[in-house]
């Protein structure tokens, strides 16, 4: 009597990782183009800076959508790439422990559409690499923060992701000649392993103009490994009393792995000058995107059928992306047009200028990219709604437009299968916020 | 008025295809025109029946697109394909079988598919001494308001020059702008194709170096139109294959290179690129498959490296290439023992076209 056990991954993806590196986290640090690591007062903070949730006065609860539509394109067609939208919002919860400022929050990206998206296409196919499973996956982080001395804060954050590798063994007896003699039994196995991505920050406020942030953003790479184990025996049974074992002992296995949710590690560095109504930031962010690993799938086939002869052609690894470190400029400017106890309205507007850091692409790969322009726009209005609420309800509106610059790409081979092409385009994003204080 | 149903017979290949379900960023990718090709069937009841008035009617689910009127009687080979005015216009030669008359004909189809009646545009019967009794294999370009066609004479002794106002009427040249000659030649010379270069005209041609023997391409330039000089050789046979497992193995073209069909590109970058198709063997025995090479200077050649492009169970030679309505038409002499001969067409529409020529 045959046997036959197989062993299949099943793969639902991954829980979390991070688009805000791309389309920013709320509407007011959108509407500051991103420069938010000395600006940040509100559950914003637990990207930009865990440090700045200290300094935050009163319990504050926000909820908000925000949606971004990109045009990108190749030889000016279109390629449809994915919008990214979802809820944003967080509870921060100030306090005072041993006479120092503290602050705990939680911050939440939930995107209503894709909660995440895990994607290797083949190393050859042209893609917006930085666009095409970046932004499409859901974030919630946890941040404490601590006001360690006068104008001094600390804070450090966790967002929690999570690995998957998981089984589907099968087992039984499979004949080639009587499909009702074949008989399987299956098991799954699923395993999503805890991975934590973490931020550190620090705030110094000196005076009452200055704000200096300085916040580092563990790199992070969320795995998805699908195995293929196929092992056992073969018959025939022409002659049901005396079955004929085809293959005794076989063995199919297969191993891939999928490392294309990266985020690189981050140090980012911001000073704002707060002048009466006028406020100014600029933030200085270094990325490490030469630690990115191939985005397509790794694949290792073992085959051993005995004396059948059937060979499986090894499968040439991803070659190397070689991309660079980047450092990330951003600029903005906000002013507090009325400001009374009840009603205010700060107008706001941000650039920012990144640099790709995806070389050129003159051999077989082609992850796309371009130095991105961005430009932003952004007010806050302030309402009473006593007695409703105890405190003023804030409304935080953004819009931001990208700019990826057009750039061409010429292939070494003329025989290339994709050749050269022109890659650019546009981005543009919206973002609202409510707030309540208490 | 009839209607022509197509049916999609073989994908030629999938060097570029798109993965990835059914999440965006993979529309419109760029396509070169190279993979993937599918052939065309003609399916239709009433198969044949043209907007340009057809009396050429292949049978209904005939793999070809054009055959010569008496399909039992005459040969057509070597077809070349020229955009005009958004139709398409097929020359090819015919040769009656028996007797051996020759002629270079044309037909037209508003789609590229249906294809109108075949119109004689040259014939070597009345023709000058030095065709040598027989024309065929045209290779037809546009250059300007004129019409410019080489083909082949006397069965592998040249290569001739013909022009035309309305590229119906051609007038020859006073001699053969090519004759075979030195060892490379010593089997003949064939299969012309005749590019409008910005440095004046380049030919591209298959030469043998014995008759019957394997052919190999070469070029020849002209910035005057008139005297040609010779480049050398641009491929010859294929040599240091791989297989899957990374063994030696004979190329799928290492025996013969065949019918060059080259055009100047340019890429989306603005870069000038030579595309070649053409037709290569493994054996003197085997059939003909249909490969791509291109290059950034006219002179060397790289291949494709997912070679062959279009690889059937038949015979296929003689590839044209064009880019019309947004799709790359591969037009192509095939070879069927069941089903008779003619031309044969595949289509590659993925993606959008990134290459212009």
């Amino acid at each position: 009597m045959a046997a036959l056990s197989a062993g299949l991954a099943l793969a639902p993806p991954p829980a979390a990782a991070n688009p805000l590196d791309a389309f920013g986290f709320g509407a007011r640090a959108m509407g500051l183009a991103g420069a938010g690591t000395a600006l940040a007062d509100d559950f914003s903070a637990n990207y930009y800076n865990p440090a700045a949730l200290a300094a935050i006065d009163g319990l504050s609860l926000d909820l908000g959508y925000t949606f971004t539509a990109p045009r990108l394109t190749l030889n000016g067609a279109d390629l449809d790439v994915d919008q990214s939208r979802g809820f944003q919002g967080g509870l921060v919860v100030p306090g005072t422990l041993f006479g120092r400022r503290v602050a705990a929050s939680v911050g939440l990206h939930l995107p209503d559409r894709l909660v995440s998206r895990i994607r290797s296409l083949p190393q050859q196919q042209p893609r917006f690499v930085l666009y095409d499973n970046r932004p499409q996956r859901i974030v919630i982080s946890t941040s404490l923060a601590v006001e360690v001395m006068k104008d001094l804060y600390l804070g450090a954050g966790l967002t929690f992701l999570a690995n998957t590798r998981g089984k589907l063994d099968i087992a039984g007896e499979v004949s080639i000649t009587d499909a009702e003699r074949t008989t399987l039994l299956s098991a799954v196995d699923v395993d999503l392993q805890a991975v934590r991505y973490p931020t550190f920050g620090a705030l110094f406020t000196p005076g009452r103009h200055w704000r200096i942030g300085l916040a580092w953003r563990e790199e992070f790479n969320l795995r998805l490994d699908i195995d293929v184990d196929v092992h056992g025996d073969i018959m025939a049974d022409f002659d049901p009393d005396n079955p004929v074992v085809l293959l005794e002992d076989g063995r199919f296995l297969l191993q891939s792995g999928n490392t294309n949710l990266f985020s690189p590690r981050q140090v980012a560095l911001g000073i704002a000058h707060q002048r009466d109504a006028w406020t100014a930031a600029v933030d200085v962010t270094w990325q490490q995107w030469s630690r990115f690993p191939a985005p397509t799938a790794t694949v290792a086939i073992d085959l051993d059928l005995g004396e059948l002869p059937f060979q499986v052609p090894p499968i040439d690894p991803p070659e190397a992306p070689g991309f660079n470190d980047i450092v990330v400029l951003r600029a903005a400017g906000e002013w507090s047009a009325i400001d009374t106890p009840g009603f205010g309205l700060k107008l706001r507007g941000g650039y920012s200028f990144e640099p790709s850091p995806a070389p050129d692409q003159p051999g077989a790969t082609n992850y796309v990219d371009g130095d991105k322009h961005g430009a932003a726009l952004g007010a806050t209005l302030r309402v009473p709604m006593a007695p409703v609420l105890p405190k003023p309800l804030e409304i935080d509106l953004a819009v931001q437009h990208h700019w990826l610059v057009e750039r061409a790409y010429y292939k070494d081979d003329p025989a290339d299968p994709v050749g050269d092409y022109r890659a650019g385009g546009r981005m543009v994003g919206a973002s609202a916020t409510t707030r309540l204080r208490f | 008025m009839g209607r022509l149903a197509i049916g999609w017979l073989a994908a030629a290949g999938a060097g570029c295809g798109t993965l990835g379900g059914d999440g965006g960023g993979a529309n419109e990718l760029p396509n070169r025109g190279i993979v993937p090709y599918e052939k065309v069937t003609v399916g239709g009841a009433d198969a044949g029946a043209s907007d340009v008035g057809a009396d050429v009617a292949p049978a209904p689910g005939s793999p070809f697109v054009l055959q010569p009127e008496d399909p039992k009687g005459q040969r057509i080979a070597e077809p070349s394909a020229v955009v005009d005015g958004g139709r398409v216009v097929l020359f090819a030669g015919v040769r009656t079988v028996k007797g051996g008359a020759t002629v270079i004909a044309r037909a037209e189809a508003e789609d590229g598919v249906r294809f109108g009646p075949l119109e004689t545009v040259l014939a070597a019967e009345g023709g000058p001494e030095w065709f040598g009794g027989a024309i065929g294999a045209p290779a037809v370009v546009r250059d300007g308001e004129r019409w410019l066609m080489a083909f082949a004479v006397g069965d592998g002794a040249g290569i001739g020059l013909a022009t035309s106002e309305d590229g119906v009427a051609f007038t020859p040249g006073a001699g053969p702008v090519l004759t075979a000659e030195g060892e490379d030649e010593a089997g003949g010379v064939g299969s012309p194709s005749l590019v409008v270069g910005p440095e004046g005209l380049v030919l591209f041609y298959e030469a043998r170096r014995e008759a019957g023997g394997p052919a190999h391409l070469r070029r020849a330039s002209s910035p005057d139109g008139v005297t040609f000089t010779r480049d050398g050789a641009v491929l010859e046979g294929g040599v240091d294959c791989l297989d899957p497992q990374g063994e030696p193995e004979t190329c799928w073209d290492a025996f013969s290179v065949e019918t060059p069909e080259a055009r100047l590109a340019t890429t989306a970058t603005g870069r000038r690129v030579w595309r070649l198709f053409y037709a290569g063997r493994a054996s003197a025995k085997g059939k003909a498959d249909l490969g791509f090479a291109a290059s950034f200077d006219g002179l060397v050649f790289e291949r494709y490296r997912f070679n062959p492009v279009l690889d059937d169970s038949v015979d296929e030679r003689a590839p044209s290439n064009v880019l019309s309505g947004g799709r790359y038409l591969l037009y192509f002499a095939e070879d069927r023992s069941t089903k008779g001969q003619g031309v044969g067409l595949a289509i590659d529409d993925a993606g959008a076209p990134s290459e212009r020529f």
